[in-house]
């Protein structure tokens, strides 16, 4: 019994029902977070950044661009890694900087800021223009980024517009333009923020807000995100001739936290169209913005990204940050092979899976005595600032200064506000940031000796396969799946050796004996024919073994050849079908994946509308075999359809 | 308990357990989908498309693909009751591997050659390198409409299986210049019923007994955009946003296109607040100077828009969007064009059905 209820996946770490986590980052809907991950600022080139009220109601938002810059270790006072010229004698090494603004967006409004320019007088001013309910933009000032060169993220949070405090409200939509101009020619990339949205009533309202984990405030991170692109050098037919591609990868850290530690290491898994696969890893700090063929070589032709080593146009990267989250942001550039114009598309990513470690993402606390978070204290905030201290004024007219949030606002405030008037702002965090995975919890538990192979899993994962718990255990203690279909599922079997250390078997079709994955059910599926993998396993149904005995008997045997013809493969995977939603380090893993109970092999077959389960109860079982014909034990599961509106009892 | 009372309570609870995926879902451009659609898909004179189209599994994808034309029967003539859409429609199939991308040119097609050879340089003609997925039929001139890939089983019946994602790129044939988005996904829901009426959101009924089997289509949209103008003859530059306008109904069987009431909410930079209406038949490209005069800098009065699109209330069923937003000066050279999929907002209360021919389901 408690051999098949781990198995089943009762005792075990919780498998789900095939419900997609609550929220998860996005380009579709409205948010409490964006992230632009590409601002750039250069002599040509200038980015028009876009950020929308999806919603009715005014909401503020603290936001800051987050820039990487060279700085001067160990050199001497006043020496710089300017890149002409440099006379830092000790080491450049890359820092980041914050530049904080703050937005109050009126509602459906669509606000719109040049990243040269930025935003000194708003739309709606709040003195001059007010709009409806007395709303406005009073306290907007985004500060301009200048000529540059600058190359920066951005992020924008909606926040309450009194304290500061972080607001679960999504409704923040963001989108960008990367415009390059020159007398000649003109180039532009459109391309949509990415979304985190909060998580409803979990919010704590400090500056500190949890992504994901078991404290999640806001959507996790996925796990892995897909980038799907053609191959660096590939020629593809643009106007009158044809174009080569390129594709940049922009990658920026989920977190943006100065006391969290040190940096991760990204992995790249590269799938060409023949459906194999290259591999490459590289350290990650904070962003990262590269041509992906120079990622992994400094010789392009050779890179894993290239049509060279790939021998085919398209491909797909998965992208997995190792002890922090990412997000992506690919850059296309198709460059003209006759006329050499250069034009750009922005190539979104895709996401799998959520991260199960946490990535936080810190705010500046405002600074003391900014009543209006402008980025500085003028007289008229001191004054008014003086005013609460003597009871004359209420505090919410300038929370900010009461940093206790005490309601009062005592000498030592009054203090900070006039430093921060007198010597300006604290400085900008100086970042990141990773944060170290949480080590998976072992679980005390052990299955019974088996001789052959042992059945570590046996039950069905959703056609998005996604591994479900079961229903019910019946009395004989068979796990019970309980579907309304009797198709559009999969069936899954994992096993590992057993005490003889037999190699196990890997085939689930053989045409001329028994396979070493052995399946029989008790009820016919399908239209129950008896010919075995008829139409080459895509049509015709699976004929019932009613008294489940594993033998020889050629009827038994062409049962167990014609479904197990029908598996992905028709032999153990190398890598497993199933999907682990809640990982930070693969979209796709064994069910029984944690000590002491490791999977070896996992069979996955689906079951299509032609071998459909009958309405009822069928049981299925199941035993594997090692390479010298010696069986495991054998397991059994019930697969109970029930199908909608079935009044029959 | 009873056995019938038994089955009651597990299929209830079966309900509540899937009850979270069927009310969130819509559509994804973030995520894998059990049926894809690439809403603007153009080869004519000017423009071409190439798709890209990705299993996401570790295990094989199947596919049932449909591109349907929504070029007017005319072209060259405004659209009305005289000069319906085309609506025609080709299907094939694709098979992929797991993990597998590929690609074709709409133009140009692809064909299964098991001859083809690993890309080499000078790296133009590796079209066809790779496993093929199948046939893909090449489309001639004339066509403006969309592409719409629904996963299937081995059987050839419909399968939740939300591994598919996709782009489209479209490139402007005189400049090279570039569109490129992500294709609209919805997605499965374990409640597939596997028969041929696909389901996209709404609740149980007659047609659907099993509710919905794909996330809901939007039924409204935000679409941030300039606003309209064109000052080339002061040798200044033009700005011009269309919006391709695709209802998510679609019956294959009769071939009947279905027609959306469009509300247009405009807001601008001061908040101020302008209406519009049109309404769009099959599959619709519409310029927005072309919907009302509301889009125009010079009776906004503003550089910058938030639109609200909404079907309106006697349509049933929802649509998808994808935007395109133009700018430049009379030189080809000098013209910019991007295009995106926008955010959504709600998702139609009503289900959106799509049928399919019995012969693609067992």
């Amino acid at each position: 019994m408690i051999g098949r209820l781990l198995r089943a996946g009762l005792a075990l770490v919780p498998l789900l029902d095939g419900v997609a986590q609550a929220g998860a980052p996005s380009s579709d809907l409205p948010a409490a977070i964006v992230v632009y991950p590409v601002v750039r600022v250069g002599a040509d080139t200038d980015t028009r950044i876009q950020l929308s009220n999806a919603g009715s109601e005014v909401i503020d938002a603290d936001c800051f661009y987050q820039l990487t810059e060279p700085t001067c270790l160990g050199g001497l006072p006043g020496q710089s890694c300017a890149v002409e010229p440099n006379t830092c004698s000790g080491d450049c090494v890359a820092r980041q900087r914050r530049i904080p603004f703050h937005v109050r967006i009126t509602g459906r409004q669509p606000l719109a800021w040049s990243a040269r320019r930025g935003l000194t007088t708003p739309p709606i001013d709040g003195a001059e223009r007010v709009a409806t309910a007395g709303q406005s933009n009073a306290g907007t000032r985004v500060p301009g980024l200048g000529d540059g060169p600058v190359d920066a993220s951005l992020r924008c949070v909606v926040v309450d517009g009194v304290r500061g405090a972080p607001q679960p409200t999504n409704a923040l939509v963001g989108q960008a333009t990367l415009a390059q101009a020159t007398a000649a020619a003109r180039d532009a990339t459109l391309y949509r923020a990415i979304g985190i949205p909060a998580l409803p009533e979990t919010g704590n309202g400090d500056d500190a807000i949890v992504l994901g984990g078991p404290n999640a405030e806001y959507a996790a991170c996925p796990t892995v995100q897909l980038l799907e692109h053609y191959f660096s050098g590939s020629g593809l037919p643009s106007g009158t001739s044809s174009a080569t591609v390129d594709t940049e990868l922009v990658l920026t850290a989920c977190s943006s936290d100065p006391d969290a530690g040190a940096g991760s290491v990204v992995q790249f898994l590269v799938y060409n169209e023949f459906g194999q696969r290259f591999s490459t890893s590289r350290p990650f700090q904070d962003r990262v913005a590269t041509s992906m063929a120079t990622m992994d070589t400094s010789d392009p032709k050779r890179s894993i990204f290239s049509v060279n080593v790939n021998g085919t146009l398209a491909g797909q990267t998965q992208i997995n940050g190792y002890g922090a989250g990412t997000l992506a942001l690919g850059l296309e550039t198709h460059r003209d092979a006759t006329s050499g114009a250069v034009h750009t598309a922005a190539l979104e990513v895709h996401h799998v899976g959520a991260r199960v470690s946490e990535d936080r993402l810190v705010l500046e606390p405002a600074c003391p005595g900014d009543c209006n978070r402008g980025g500085d204290v003028s007289i008229d905030e001191l004054i008014t600032s003086v005013n609460i201290a003597i009871g004359s004024t209420a505090v919410d007219g300038c929370s900010v200064v009461d940093r206790n949030a005490d309601g009062l606002v005592a000498i030592n405030e009054l203090i900070a506000a006039v430093s921060a008037s007198l010597d300006g702002c604290p400085a900008p965090f100086v970042l990141p940031s990773a944060v170290p995975s949480p080590s998976p919890t072992p679980v005390p538990t052990e299955l019974p000796v088996s001789i052959g192979p042992q059945i570590t899993f046996l039950g069905l994962a959703t056609a998005d396969d996604l591994p479900l718990r079961p229903d019910a255990i019946d009395e004989h203690g068979r796990a019970v799946f309980i579907r309304p279909h009797g198709q559009g599922f999969t069936l899954v079997v994992e096993a590992r050796q057993g005490v003889e250390r037999g190699r196990i078997g890997a085939t689930t079709y053989r045409p001329d004996g028994q396979p070493d994955l052995q399946i029989l059910v008790s009820r016919p599926l399908g239209d129950g024919g008896a010919a075995v993998c008829e139409n080459d396993g895509i049509r015709g149904g699976v004929p019932a073994m009613p008294d489940l005995s594993f033998s020889s008997d050629p009827a038994v045997v062409a049962a167990m050849n014609d479904l197990g013809c029908r598996a992905y493969d028709r032999q153990a995977l190398p890598r497993p079908c199933t999907r682990a939603p809640l990982s930070d380090d693969t979209p796709f893993d064994f069910v029984r994946n944690r000590s002491p109970i490791l999977s070896e092999v996992q069979y996955c077959l689906p079951i299509a509308r032609a071998w459909s389960f009958p309405a009822g109860d069928t049981i299925v079982a199941v035993r594997v075999l090692d390479v010298r014909g010696t069986p495991g034990t054998i397991e059994e599961m019930v697969v109970r359809v029930i199908p909608p509106f079935e009044e029959g009892g | 308990m009873t056995p019938r009372g038994g089955r009651r309570l597990a299929l209830a609870a079966w309900l509540v357990a899937v009850a979270p995926a069927l009310g969130g879902a819509q559509t994804t451009t973030s995520e894998g989908a059990a049926l894809l659609v690439f809403p603007k898909v153009v080869v004519d004179d000017q423009w071409d498309t190439a798709i890209q189209l990705t299993n996401t599994a570790n295990r094989p994808a199947r596919a049932i693909c449909y591109y349907v034309n929504g070029a007017l029967t005319f072209p060259d003539l405004p659209p009305g009751p005289t000069n319906p859409p085309l609506w025609t429609q080709v299907d094939f199939r694709l098979s992929l591997v797991r993990q597998q991308p590929t690609q074709w040119v709409v133009s140009r097609g692809r064909v299964v050659d098991d001859a083809d050879q690993v890309c080499r340089a000078p790296f133009t003609t590796c079209s066809g390198s790779g496993l093929d997925p199948g046939v893909i039929p090449p489309v001639e001139g004339g066509f403006s409409g969309e592409l719409l890939c629904y996963e299937v089983d081995a059987s050839g019946a419909p399968w939740s299986g939300n591994a598919l994602i996709g782009h489209a790129t479209l490139t402007h044939r005189a400049t090279g210049a570039l569109l490129k988005y992500p294709a609209v996904g919805s997605v499965g829901l374990p409640s597939n019923d596997a028969d041929g009426t696909l389901c996209l959101g709404g609740e149980a009924s007659e047609v659907c007994p099993s509710g919905a089997e794909y996330g809901g289509c939007p039924r409204s949209w935000t679409v941030s955009h300039p606003s309209d103008f064109d000052e080339r003859a002061s040798d200044g530059d033009a700005s011009a946003t269309r919006l391709v306008v695709a209802p998510c109904t679609h019956d294959f069987v009769t071939q009947e296109p279905q027609s959306v009431q469009l509300s247009f909410l405009a807001t601008n930079e001061f908040e101020q607040r302008f209406s519009a209406a049109a309404r769009v038949s099959c599959w619709t490209d519409l310029v927005l100077a072309e919907v009302a005069q509301i889009f125009d800098r010079d009776v906004i009065g503003a550089d910058w828009l938030q639109t609200e699109i909404r079907a309106a209330g006697q349509t049933p069923g929802g649509f998808r969007l994808v935007q395109q937003t133009a700018r430049g000066a009379a030189e080809p050279a000098r013209l910019s064009v991007v295009a995106t999929v926008p955010p959504q907002l709600d998702a139609a209360p009503q289900a959106d059905l799509v049928r399919v021919p019995e012969e693609s389901v067992p």
